[in-house]
């Protein structure tokens, strides 16, 4: 078997706080296969976009630092390369989409000129280049008219056209890895059905591999291979999408899946799921498990011993000492 | 004992990016109502309150002038014309032999009415127009914001100047001259961020409670405008009392032997080299008025900041 | 007693295009083009509908926050359309409304218990200060939080603690009727779970009747009894939630189930998309 695309193992986060640096994101453990889509998840807070950005070194520009952990990259370590190893990598090594295409893309660029400065900075093409590759990424991304969104402003565009053009200026410097963060959460459900139905097809004809964060858990049933759901700064569980969806095992992602409105005919026709509680504060965090105090499976251990990420079957991780087994109650 | 309340790590809101500050949950009943929980945060901030103790210091230093001065303003003596700080005289002598000190202490009085005054009315004035303008818009809102253009168009300098002969000279006739050509300022940003504040939803939960909308403007609008303004304000001090020095250096503003900070440093300039003292002595007292002045208003932007204002 | 809490007949609402008043002017945007809504008491009545359908315009023109270009509204018997601002006071304890983002909905200066006494302040409804102080402790209680909340402000506040205190500040005037503009929309699905239940469950408790606009269908099967469907500016099919849901008359109804994520990837091929935008929809 040969390298796998991303092997991210230990990674940890910390921001500056008035009382010192503050652990927000720890242990994160992360692995990419190309032409997989690994999904994300979790909700407001739990870390998952520091994680997307410490991937992709942008420690630098809001103040917070990475402070552990190691990436392999086609084996080759991320977290020890320069700065000037970091530009190259950024774009032609992975290239990340976000979620609010009107905030992301430039307001007083054009969307040709914004994707052009991609192709000319990482060498693909020269000025006069440019506009012919670009012309082609908006074709291969299902822009209705290329031409209109080169000399387009984004603000004349839909929101669907604007995440268009952002995958395509992603994919500009040729990636080999797409980190999406909520790329379709601000779009209307039938554009977002054609943006899922893109992304997929970029990852199976480039052979690339994606890392799609969402917290729709919908969404990430419908393009992901693998799921990891992260907790508070740290990963809780790590499976393959069907096993996941069968019967999670760790008593959040079940109060997650439970929590959906959609999962109702499947489940006892009371209550509306959700979870009791709100997420700890980093500096708050409870002293054993961190779900702990929210968890309806808490045993006297939970409170006061931290669990590790144990492999309960073959590729299935979970950090909890009682993980559920077999079918989703 | 462990504080029931979890503090929320933006629990829920998708989007958000960094920690609300923790809420011990044990506030007791602080200081109700926004301005007097500004109040209580501005006296919370040290170098504000430093600031503030400066500006209080040189308001009443103005006032007991005729008590504090060592020498008479007007006390002319042609012998000790352009003697150097030093024993006798702490900031020398002018070239009249006045001494520069107490001619500071005399000028600070004009300065600061001249400058503070006129300032703040020029905010209120502005304010209110600006928040009827973005209030009511439609014809109300457009004749206010065309006027605006037109104190705007008109060069500021010969405006005060054709007010000043209308009006006559004098303190009081140069406060008014500078409050109607600075009202402008404030009254575009008090529009801007009423037009924005309209929109926001806690404004139309008002008028879904049933709220009047004089209510509402006085209890959302207006303190959600204070922040700018109040900047504005800060910004607008040393302005108005380079403004009034441009306009006695022409004349038509304090009059001799009644002085002014800038005023003072005008008639200096031809002493710059062989006496600069007569200068940069009232140059240096606007100075640091003016960084009194800013601090001051920065601290009160804080305060006036609810995200910022709990901390101590 | 009316069976309809709420009827709209006809109603249309266009804005102005933007531009000076003496220069030259961009057409007018039609927001609604004749809607024919009926909301009946005690039920939960779902507005469906993607950006730009127009739905968060009905739900202000319900409680006349709005006044329409043309048609009828009329709340529980009464013809609100022309209705002075002095007649509609009267009504507006009776109506409220609680927006999709919490944040934005309360005013950032003012703490919880100030923000539940706010709706005292209005004429009329004046109380004496401890009054309104056992009211806010009341109002807190129902809305799931804990007493010791009402001295934070709205930046110390989680977002489903926020949207509980906007859900307290709507009931703090007993009304019957709710517009509720998205209230789950910007939260987190766990959160937002919690909230769905404490809304059904204050439906049941005080005999309120719901406005529910949403763009989420499988919010619509959990919860509402009706469901009206909008698309630009109209209503295109409206029936029980459970009828409509199961069998679409309309093809964009139907386009809106299919398009709609299944938390289940053995249903994947059941998606859409294809690498073209979808049709514009044509009425």
């Amino acid at each position: 078997m040969s390298a796998p695309l991303l092997d991210m193992t230990g990674l940890c986060v910390a921001v500056p706080t008035p009382g010192g640096w503050l652990t927000v994101v720890e242990d994160v453990r992360l692995r990419v296969a190309a032409g997989k889509v690994c999904g994300l998840i979790g909700e407001s807070g739990c870390g998952k976009t520091m994680t997307a950005l410490a991937l992709l070194g942008m420690e630098g520009f809001q103040g917070w630092r990475r402070t552990g952990g190691r990436a392999l990259f086609y084996g080759r370590d991320l977290f020890a390369q320069d700065a000037a190893a970091w530009r190259s990598f950024r774009g032609a090594g992975a290239a990340m989409i976000f979620q609010e295409p009107l905030s992301a893309l430039n307001p007083v660029l054009t969307c040709g000129r914004q994707a052009a400065e991609i192709c000319i900075a990482h060498g693909l093409a020269g000025k006069t280049g440019a506009k012919a590759r670009v012309l082609e990424l908006f074709t291969q991304t299902g822009l209705p008219d290329p031409d209109f969104a080169w000399s387009a402003y984004p603000f004349e565009l839909s929101g669907g056209q604007r995440q268009r053009v952002m995958i395509a200026m992603a994919l500009a410097g040729e990636p080999k890895l797409l980190l999406a963060d909520e790329p379709t959460t601000a779009l209307d459900v039938t554009i977002q059905a054609q943006i899922l139905r893109l992304l997929r097809q970029t990852v199976d004809a480039r052979a690339m591999g994606l890392i799609l964060i969402t917290h729709n858990l919908g969404v990430a049933a419908q393009l992901c291979d693998e799921i990891v759901v992260m907790y508070a700064g740290e990963v809780v569980e790590s499976a393959d999408v069907f096993s996941f969806y069968a019967g999670p095992a760790h008593p959040y992602s079940a109060g997650l899946l439970a929590s959906l409105p959609s999962r109702a005919p499947e489940r006892p026709a009371a209550g509306f799921g959700g979870i009791e509680g709100t997420v700890p504060a980093p500096a708050n965090m409870p002293p054993g498990c961190r779900f702990a105090p929210r968890c309806p499976r808490v045993g006297e251990v939970c409170r006061t011993q931290r669990p590790v990420l144990t492999e309960i079957a073959p590729g299935r991780f979970v950090r909890c000492f009682f993980p559920l087994t077999g079918e989703a109650p | 004992m462990r504080n029931e309340i979890r503090t929320p790590l933006t629990e829920g809101v998708r989007g958000a990016s960094c920690p609300p500050a923790g809420f011990q949950g044990a506030e007791p009943l602080g200081p109700s109502g926004p301005y007097a929980r500004a109040l209580a945060a501005l006296a919370r901030d040290r170098v504000a309150m430093a600031a503030a103790v400066v500006v209080a210091a040189v308001c009443l230093a103005a006032l007991a002038a005729p008590w504090i001065s060592p020498y008479d303003p007007n006390a002319v003596d042609l012998v000790l014309r352009n003697i150097e700080p030093g024993w006798s005289h702490w900031c020398g002598t002018d070239a009249l032999g006045r001494d520069v000190l107490t001619r500071i202490l005399y000028g600070l009085r004009v300065s600061l009415i001249a400058g503070i005054l006129p300032s703040f009315a020029a905010m209120v004035l502005g304010a209110l127009l600006g928040v009827t303008a973005g209030y009511l818009e439609g014809a109300a809102g457009f004749c206010i914001m065309r006027l605006c253009d037109a104190a705007m168009a008109f060069p500021s300098l010969l405006l005060a100047m054709g007010l000043m002969y209308a009006l006559g000279s004098g303190l009081s006739n140069i406060c008014i001259a500078i409050v109607l050509t600075c009202w402008t300022a404030a009254a575009r940003v008090a529009r801007a961020q009423t037009l924005s504040l309209k929109q926001r939803e806690f404004v139309l939960a008002a008028k879904a409670m049933g709220l009047s909308s004089r209510a509402v403007a006085a209890r959302h609008i207006l303190p959600n405008c204070l922040p700018a303004l109040v900047v504005l304000w800060g910004v607008g001090i040393p302005e108005a009392i380079l403004f009034e020095a441009g306009l006695s250096f022409l004349g038509i503003g304090a009059q001799p032997p009644d002085t002014s900070l800038g005023l003072m440093a005008a008639e200096g300039k031809r002493y710059l080299f062989s006496a600069p003292w007569i200068s940069i002595a009232p140059g240096a007292a606007i100075l640091g008025l003016t960084l009194a002045f800013n601090f001051l208003g920065d601290g009160l932007q804080g305060a006036l900041d609810p995200k910022r204002a709990d901390r101590p | 007693m009316n069976a309809a809490m709420l009827e709209l007949a006809g109603v249309r609402k266009a804005y102005p295009g933007k531009g000076a008043p003496l220069g030259s002017r961009a057409p007018e945007r039609v927001a609604l083009d004749g809607v024919d809504l009926t909301v009946n008491r005690g039920e939960i009545h779902a507005l469906v509908g993607e950006s730009g359908s127009g739905k968060s315009t009905l739900g202000r023109l319900a409680l006349r926050l709005e006044a329409p270009s043309a048609g009828r509204i009329v709340f529980d018997g009464r013809d609100i359309t022309r209705a002075s601002e002095k007649e509609l006071s009267a009504l507006r304890p009776r109506m409220q409304i609680v927006f999709q983002d919490p944040s934005g909905a309360l005013d950032p200066r003012y703490s919880a218990a100030e923000a539940l006494a706010e709706p005292f302040l209005a004429p009329g409804r004046f109380l004496p200060k401890n009054e309104v102080k056992n009211r806010a402790v009341e109002l807190m209680r129902l809305a799931g939080l804990p007493e010791s909340l009402l001295a934070a402000y709205p930046h110390q506040l989680s977002g489903g603690q926020r949207q509980r205190l906007c859900i307290a500040r709507a009931l703090a005037l007993n009304p019957d009727f709710l517009v509720l503009d998205e209230p789950v929309s910007a939260l987190d699905v766990s959160v937002a779970a919690r909230i769905l239940a404490l809304l059904a469950d204050l439906r049941s408790r005080l005999n309120l009747t719901y406005l529910f606009i949403t763009h989420d269908l499988s919010v619509v099967a959990r919860l509402c009894d009706t469901v009206s469907v909008m698309l630009q500016g109209r209503i295109v099919e409206t029936g029980p939630a459970q009828c409509v849901l199961a069998a679409p008359s309309h093809p964009y109804t139907a386009g809106l189930l299919a398009a709609m994520p299944v938390a289940n990837p053995r249903r994947r091929e059941e998606m859409p998309g294809g690498s073209a935008p979808g049709p514009r929809w044509e009425r």
